[in-house]
C-alpha cells in the first residue's frame, strides 16, 4: 500500500516535470503569464527597452516603486551590469540558469531583462514581509517570563533564538522540503555541545522526507517520528523562543519550519511533556511541587474514570461504608450501565471542547459555560448521569488541559478510552492490562533514538534532577546524560558552589 | 497489513466480548450488610438478613428477609427467591448469632464466610442476647444501615477500650490457636435500644457462658492493655471515687518454673492520671500515693476474680496458655487444659498516676 | 561466542538485579507461607535464609561457568558435553522456561478466578494476554529489561502495606524460636527452594549484559533482596495468623491485604491482585524470551517465529488445565524439575564444564 502510494507519487512528479520544465526563459514568462497576478512591462528608453516581470501577489510593491523604477527610468544603462550597479539594493543576481530564476519568480523577485531572447536577466529581492509582529505566546502562556512567541516567518524565528544564544557555535542548517511547497526548513544545533549522532539523525531523516507539501512543523513531526503508529508526540512542539534557546544550550536539536510558528525540539522523553517552561521561573520548591501535581492529574485524568467503571461494574466491595451511600443513591436512577454512562459524558466533555476549539473565541466560552452547567445539571437531573461520574469526569478533564503541551494533552484524553473499554471487560485486572500494553508501547518508542521513559528506564539517577522533581539550578550543573552530548558541564559547580565562611 | 489483520482480529474478539465476566453492577445488587443467625428446632436453623435500600432522596431504609433452612447455602437459595436484585456478600459488616444458635455451635457457619474471599476479614462477628430475627426486624433506627450501626458501636468501644478489637480472622485465629479460646461481643437490647452487655466466651466454637458488662473494662485490660483507658475505682481509705485516664497499661504475664507446675504472674504497669475525684480535692498532691496503692488493691482483687472464675469454667480467652507456649519449649495442650484450672495466677498491678491537679 | 551481541541491544549490568529479583519475586509471594510452615511450622523464616545463602552458592556456579566461557548455556552445553549432546540439553532447558512461563500465567488465572471472577472468560481474556506478550517480546531484550524493571519498581509500594496487618500481630506464635528439628528446618528449605528457582534465566540473558563478568555483584544482591522480601513477609504472615489457621489459608499475602482499610478505598486485596499482573507479566516475559533465545542459538530458529509457536503451546496449556488438582500437579511437576536443575543439574554442569575446559585447555 505504503510502497504503491510512493510509487505512484513519483511518477507523477516524473511526468510533472517533464510538462512543465521550462527551457528558456521566454518559456518561463509563457508559462507564467497564464496566471493572473503574473504582471509583465516593459520601459522604453533611448537606450534600449526594459522588461519588469514579477508576481504581483508576492513582491512588496514599495521595493519597486520606491528602490527600482526611478532608477531605470532616469539612468542610463546600456546593460544588466550597469543596471546592477546603479539599483541601491543587495543581494542582485544576475543569473542565466532557467530553473534558478523560476525558483526565485516563485519566491519573490523580480526579473529585468534588456532583451527577451537571451536567458541572461538580472534577479532583485522585493519579497513581500506580511508577517504579524511578534505577539505573546498563546498556547505555552505564562504568567512569569518573556512575553514573546514565534511567527510565521523563519527568519524573524531565528532572530529570535539567536538574540538569546549569541555564540558562534548555534548552527542552523537549511534545506527545502516538500515536492510542491518547497518548504524552507532549518535545522538548529549548538555546536561542541549537541550530539553529532543526534544531528545527523535529524538531517538525514529530514533529508529523506518524501511528500509534496510541508504546511506546518507539525508535518515535520509525523514525518520524521520514529514510530508514525504511536499516539505520542515524539518532538516537543514549541511557540517559546526562550524555551527553543534553553533546549538548545541543553545540547538539543531544533527545528524551525518556515511558514509555522512552531519550533520542534527533539530529542525529548515522556517526562518533558510534563514540564513547563515556567517551571525554571519559580524558584525550585514551588516548580517541584506543581510538577508532582501536574503528575498526578495526568494520572487521575487517565485512570479516574476507567477505575469508577471498573469499581462500580465489578468490584463493590473496593467502596468503603461511608461512601456507599453516597454512590449508590446517584447511581439509583440511572438506566445506563456505568460504563455506558461514562462513554456519554466522556464524549460530552470531548464534544464541548472540539465546538469550544472550533468557534471564535467569545461564542466558544459560551458553549462552555452553556453545555458543562447546563447539560451537565439537566443531565443529572433527568436522571441520565450520576452526579459523582459527572464530577469524576469534569475533573479528570480539568486535569488534562494541565499538560503544558497541547499534543500531550490530547494524547491523554485520546488513551483513557482503551483504559476505559478495558475496565468493562475485566475490571481493575483489565486495566492493569492495559496498563502493561502503554507500559510497553512507551518503552518501545523512542525520540530520535533516544529512549522515551529516560530516565526512568533506563533508570539514570542523575537525570532524574529534572523530572518530576526540579532541583535547584546549583544542582543542575551536568546537562542530561540522555542527549549524549560532547560537552557534559553546564557550569563549573565548584565555583558556583563556592562558599564563605560565616562572618567572612 | 499485519496490524490491519490484528486489529480486525481484535475487533472482533472485542464484539465477543460483550458477554464476558459475569458483572456485578453496584446499583444492580442486594448489598446484605447484616446476618442474624437462630436455632428454630431440631437441626434448622433461621437466617435473617438486612439490607439497606438507599433511596434517591438520600434516605436509608432496611429490607428485610428471612428464610429457615439446614445449612448457610440452602437459607442462601431460599432467600434469593424473596428479592428482586441478587443477594451479595462483599459488604457484609456483622453477623449476629441468636444466644441459642450460638449455644449449638457456630463454626460451621462461619465457616462459609471465612472460605468467601468477598467478604471482608474486618466482619464482626457478635453474639445477640434473644431472638434476632426478632430484633432485625423490629428494631428501627431511622435513616442508618442496620449492620453498619451495630459494628460502629462495637469499633467504638474497641476503640474506647471497653472491648478487645475483634473482627472474623481474630475469632478464627483464636479459635485455631492451642491455649487460648475465643471470645465475641455479646449484645442485647436495653429501653429499645441495643447495647453491649458483655463478652460471650467460648470453647471449641460453642457460647458456654458470658461476662457481663461490668467486667468489660478489666477483661480489656487483661487481654490487650489500654493506649489510652479509663476506670471509676472507689477508694476505701478515703471514702471517695477516683476517676482514672489516659491510662496507658500493658499486661505482661510471666512464667516461672517448669512446665509441670508453672508459677504465672500477671504484672500490669498502670500509667494514668486522675480525671475526677469525689473527695476532696484539697492536698490531693499528697494523697496520690495512698490512691495508688488502693487502686492497685482493688484493681488485684478484680482481676483475681476474673481469672478465677475463668479458670474455673476451663475457659482462656486470655491466651494464658498459649503465652505459656510461647515461652516453654516442650508445651502439650492436653496437660495445659489438664492443669489450668488449679493453676495458681498472681496478678499484681503496679499503678501511677503522672498528675492529679488537672481537673477537667 | 555469545559475545557478538550488538552494543544498542544490551542493557546496563545493574539491570541484572531487577531481572533475577523479578523471575523469583512471582505468584509464589502469594502463598508460600503455607507450603513452607509445613515442616518447620513457625521456625521456617529460618528456613528461608538457609535456602537464600545456598542460592547464593548455585548463583556464584552459575556465574564462575559463563566468566569462563564468555557466552551463554549454550557455549557452556557445547563445550561439556560436546555439539549434539549439548543441543538436546538446551532444548530441554527451552521447554522448562516454555513450562515455567505458562505455570506462572496458570497460577495467576488461579488466583483471578478464586477471587475476583469466578466465570472469568479465559479464551478471550488469554488472547488479549498473548497480543500483549507478543508485542512485548518481539520488542527485543531491552524492552523485556524495562518490563522486568518496571515489574520491580512499581509494584513495590505494596511492601508498606505490611504495616497494617502488623497492627494485629501476635508475637507469641514466632516463640519460642527454633523449636524445631534440624530435619524438619531443611525440609521446610526443600519447599522454599521452589520460592527461589527463576534465576536460571542469567544462563541465557548472560550475554545481553554490557559487561557481564561484572554483574554479579548485582544478581547477587537481586537474590538478597528476595530473602529479605520473603523473611519479612513470613514473620509478618506468621505473627497475623495463628499456625493451624495458615495451613487452612491458601494465599496468606492476599489474605493479609483483607485487612487493609482507607478512608477511600477497603478490600485492598482486589487492588493487590490487578497490580500482582504486574509481578508477573515480566516473569513470563522473560521465560519465553529465553525459552527463543535458547532455540534461536541451539538451532538457529528464527526467535520471531518461535515465539509465536510458544505462545500458542501456552495458550492452549491454559484451557487444557480443567481444574485445581491439574493445576497444582502441573504446577508443583514444574517447580520440582526446577529443583532438580537448580541443586543437582547446575553442581553436575559446573564440575563437568570445568573438567572439560581444563582438558581442552591442555
Amino acid at each position: 500500500m505504503k510502497k504503491f502510494f510512493q510509487k505512484w507519487m513519483n511518477s507523477s512528479q516524473q511526468t510533472e516535470n517533464k510538462k512543465n520544465e521550462p527551457e528558456t526563459l521566454s518559456d518561463l514568462i509563457d508559462m507564467a503569464s497564464s496566471s493572473k497576478d503574473f504582471v509583465r512591462y516593459k520601459i522604453k528608453k533611448e537606450t534600449g527597452t526594459i522588461y519588469i516581470s514579477y508576481i504581483k501577489t508576492l513582491i512588496d510593491m514599495d521595493t519597486l516603486h520606491r528602490d527600482i523604477l526611478p532608477y531605470i527610468q532616469h539612468e542610463k544603462q546600456m546593460n544588466l551590469e550597469d543596471l546592477k550597479g546603479s539599483i541601491p539594493i543587495d543581494n542582485i543576481l544576475l543569473s542565466e540558469k532557467v530553473p534558478e530564476i523560476k525558483e526565485k519568480l516563485l519566491s519573490g523577485y523580480i526579473i529585468l531583462q534588456f532583451d527577451t531572447d537571451i536567458d541572461e536577466c538580472l534577479l532583485i529581492k522585493a519579497l513581500s514581509a506580511s508577517n504579524r509582529e511578534v505577539a505573546a505566546p498563546e498556547i505555552e502562556f505564562s504568567v512569569l517570563g518573556p512575553k514573546e512567541a514565534f511567527v510565521e516567518s523563519l527568519d524573524k524565528n531565528l532572530h529570535l533564538v539567536r538574540k538569546r544564544l549569541p555564540t558562534m557555535n548555534l548552527t542552523v542548517e537549511e534545506m527545502r522540503i516538500g515536492t510542491t511547497s518547497k518548504t524552507l526548513i532549518s535545522v538548529l544545533y549548538v555546536k561542541g555541545t549537541a550530539n553529532e549522532e543526534n544531528i545527523n539523525t535529524v538531517i538525514q531523516r529530514i533529508r529523506e522526507i518524501e511528500f509534496d507539501q510541508i504546511m506546518d512543523s507539525s508535518f515535520i513531526t509525523q514525518l520524521i517520528a520514529d514510530n508514525q503508529n504511536s499516539p505520542f508526540p515524539q518532538l516537543i512542539d514549541s511557540e517559546r523562543p526562550d524555551r527553543v534557546s534553553a533546549a538548545l544550550s541543553e545540547g538539543k536539536i531544533a527545528i524551525l519550519v518556515e511558514g509555522s510558528p512552531h519550533a520542534l525540539i527533539g530529542p525529548t522523553t515522556l517526562i518533558e511533556f510534563f514540564s513547563s517552561f515556567e517551571d525554571y521561573f519559580l524558584n525550585w520548591h514551588v516548580a517541584t511541587t506543581f510538577r508532582v501535581i501536574r503528575m498526578f492529574s495526568v494520572m487521575f485524568s487517565v485512570f479516574a474514570t476507567p477505575i469508577y467503571v471498573a469499581v462500580l461494574t465489578y468490584h463493590y466491595e473496593l467502596i468503603p461504608k461511608d461512601l456507599l451511600g453516597i454512590l449508590v443513591t446517584s447511581r439509583s436512577n440511572i438506566p445506563f450501565p456505568p460504563i455506558l454512562e461514562a462513554v456519554i459524558l466522556e464524549l460530552a466533555i470531548e464534544l464541548l471542547r472540539e465546538a469550544g476549539a472550533r468557534l471564535p473565541t467569545k461564542v466558544g466560552q459560551t458553549i462552555g459555560i452553556v453545555g458543562g452547567i447546563v447539560i451537565g445539571t439537566a443531565s443529572v437531573e433527568a436522571g441520565l448521569t450520576s452526579n459523582v461520574l459527572l464530577i469524576i469526569v469534569a475533573l479528570a478533564a480539568l486535569a488534562s488541559f494541565t499538560t503544558p503541551v497541547y499534543k500531550m494533552g490530547n494524547t491523554i484524553r485520546l488513551i483513557r478510552f482503551p483504559f476505559l473499554l478495558f475496565a468493562q471487560l475485566w475490571g481493575l485486572l483489565g486495566i492493569m492490562v492495559c496498563f502493561c500494553f502503554l507500559l510497553v508501547h512507551l518503552l518501545r518508542v523512542e525520540s530520535l533514538g533516544r529512549p522515551y521513559l529516560e530516565p526512568l528506564y533506563p533508570p539514570r539517577l542523575q537525570d532524574l534532577k529534572d523530572t518530576i522533581v526540579r532541583l535547584p539550578f546549583s544542582a543542575q550543573s551536568l546537562r542530561p546524560i540522555n542527549l549524549q552530548t560532547e560537552n557534559t558541564k553546564r557550569f563549573n559547580k565548584q565555583k558556583a558552589k563556592q562558599k564563605r565562611d560565616i562572618d567572612e | 497489513m499485519m496490524i490491519r489483520i490484528i486489529s480486525l482480529i481484535l475487533a472482533c474478539i472485542l464484539l465477543m466480548a460483550g458477554c464476558t465476566t459475569k458483572q456485578e453492577i453496584l446499583d444492580d445488587i442486594n448489598l446484605i450488610t447484616l446476618i442474624g443467625y437462630d436455632h428454630t428446632d431440631d437441626r434448622k436453623s433461621q437466617g435473617t438478613v438486612a439490607v439497606p435500600q438507599y433511596k434517591p432522596d438520600g434516605t436509608v431504609q432496611n429490607e428485610y428477609y428471612s428464610a429457615i433452612g439446614e445449612i448457610g447455602q440452602d437459607i442462601g437459595q431460599q432467600l434469593a427467591l424473596q428479592t428482586q436484585r441478587p443477594l451479595v456478600n462483599g459488604k457484609l459488616e456483622i453477623v449476629l448469632f441468636g444466644i441459642e444458635f450460638a449455644e449449638k455451635g457456630v463454626i460451621e457457619t462461619n465457616d462459609i464466610f471465612r472460605r468467601d474471599p468477598s467478604v471482608s476479614a474486618n466482619m464482626k462477628l457478635a453474639v445477640y442476647d434473644g431472638n434476632v430475627h426478632d430484633f432485625i426486624v423490629n428494631h428501627r433506627i431511622p435513616n442508618q444501615d442496620l449492620g453498619m450501626a451495630l459494628t460502629k458501636l462495637i469499633e467504638q468501644n474497641s476503640k474506647q477500650e471497653t472491648f478487645p478489637r475483634t473482627n472474623i480472622h481474630l475469632f478464627f485465629r483464636t479459635y485455631f490457636t492451642k491455649g487460648k479460646d475465643p471470645f465475641l461481643p455479646l449484645l442485647g437490647m436495653k429501653d429499645g435500644k441495643v447495647y453491649l452487655k458483655g463478652v460471650s466466651l467460648f470453647k471449641e466454637g460453642k457460647m458456654v457462658s458470658a461476662l457481663p458488662a461490668s467486667d468489660l473494662t478489666m477483661f480489656t485490660l487483661l487481654h490487650s492493655g489500654f493506649d489510652s483507658g479509663s476506670f471509676v475505682l472507689p477508694v476505701k481509705e478515703l471514702n471517695a471515687e477516683v476517676s482514672l485516664g489516659h491510662i496507658d497499661a500493658e499486661p505482661k504475664v510471666e512464667m516461672r518454673g517448669n512446665v509441670n507446675s508453672p508459677q504465672i504472674t500477671y504484672t500490669i504497669k498502670l500509667k494514668g492520671l486522675i480525671n475526677e475525684y469525689s473527695g476532696d480535692i484539697k492536698g490531693i498532691e499528697k494523697k496520690v500515693k495512698l490512691i495508688e496503692k488502693s487502686v492497685n488493691s482493688v484493681l488485684e482483687k478484680r482481676a483475681e476474680s476474673l481469672i478465677n472464675s475463668l479458670q474455673q469454667q476451663g475457659l482462656d480467652p486470655l491466651g494464658i496458655g498459649k503465652r505459656a507456649n510461647a515461652h516453654y519449649r516442650d508445651w502439650d495442650v492436653k496437660e495445659w487444659n489438664e492443669q489450668y484450672p488449679e493453676l495458681d495466677i498472681k496478678v499484681k498491678f503496679q499503678t501511677n498516676i503522672t498528675e492529679s491537679g488537672v481537673i477537667r | 561466542m555469545g559475545s557478538n551481541i550488538q552494543e544498542r541491544f544490551r542493557v546496563s549490568n545493574g539491570m541484572a538485579f531487577f531481572l533475577i529479583h523479578t523471575m523469583q519475586i512471582g505468584i509464589g509471594l502469594l502463598g508460600y507461607e503455607r507450603y513452607i510452615a509445613i515442616n518447620a511450622e513457625y521456625d521456617s523464616w529460618i528456613s528461608i535464609i538457609i535456602t537464600g545463602v545456598s542460592i547464593h552458592l548455585i548463583l556464584w556456579m552459575m556465574y564462575s561457568m559463563l566468566n569462563k566461557e564468555k557466552g551463554d548455556l549454550i557455549a557452556i552445553h557445547t563445550r561439556a558435553y560436546g555439539h549434539y549432546i549439548g543441543k538436546f540439553f538446551s532444548f530441554l532447558f527451552a521447554i522448562y522456561f516454555l513450562l515455567m512461563g505458562a505455570t506462572v500465567l496458570r497460577s495467576y488465572l488461579e488466583v483471578v478466578q478464586v477471587w475476583m471472577y469466578p466465570d472469568l472468560q479465559e479464551p478471550i481474556f488469554l488472547i488479549f494476554f498473548a497480543v500483549l506478550l507478543y508485542y512485548t517480546i518481539s520488542a527485543g531484550f531491552k524492552t523485556v529489561t524495562g518490563i522486568a524493571f518496571f515489574g520491580v519498581i512499581l509494584p513495590s509500594f505494596l511492601i508498606f502495606f505490611l504495616f497494617f496487618p502488623l497492627q494485629y500481630s501476635d508475637w507469641d506464635y514466632l516463640q519460642p524460636v527454633f523449636n524445631h528439628s534440624i530435619k524438619d528446618i531443611l525440609l521446610s528449605s526443600k519447599a522454599a527452594t521452589l520460592e527461589y528457582i527463576g534465576f536460571e534465566v542469567i544462563l541465557i540473558l548472560y550475554p545481553f549484559l554490557k559487561k557481564p563478568e561484572k554483574s554479579q555483584k548485582w544478581g547477587q544482591f537481586g537474590i538478597l533482596f528476595s530473602t529479605f522480601l520473603y523473611v519479612i513477609v513470613a514473620i509478618v504472615t506468621f505473627s497475623y495468623f495463628s499456625q493451624e489457621q495458615l495451613g487452612r489459608t491458601i494465599w496468606a499475602t492476599l489474605s493479609m491485604f483483607k485487612i487493609v482499610e482507607f478512608p477511600f478505598v477497603e478490600r485492598f486485596e482486589y487492588l493487590a491482585i490487578a497490580v500482582w499482573a504486574l509481578i508477573i507479566f515480566p516473569n513470563i516475559c522473560i521465560s519465553l524470551w529465553c525459552a527463543g533465545r535458547t532455540l534461536k542459538r541451539a538451532f538457529h530458529i528464527r526467535q520471531r517465529g518461535s515465539l509465536i509457536v510458544m505462545l500458542l503451546i501456552v495458550y492452549v496449556l491454559q484451557l487444557l488445565i480443567p481444574d485445581r488438582e491439574t493445576t497444582d500437579l502441573f504446577i508443583t511437576t514444574v517447580s520440582r524439575v526446577g529443583f532438580y536443575l537448580i541443586y543437582f543439574y547446575t553442581p553436575f554442569l559446573f564440575i563437568v564444564f570445568h573438567l572439560q575446559s581444563r582438558r581442552r585447555s591442555r
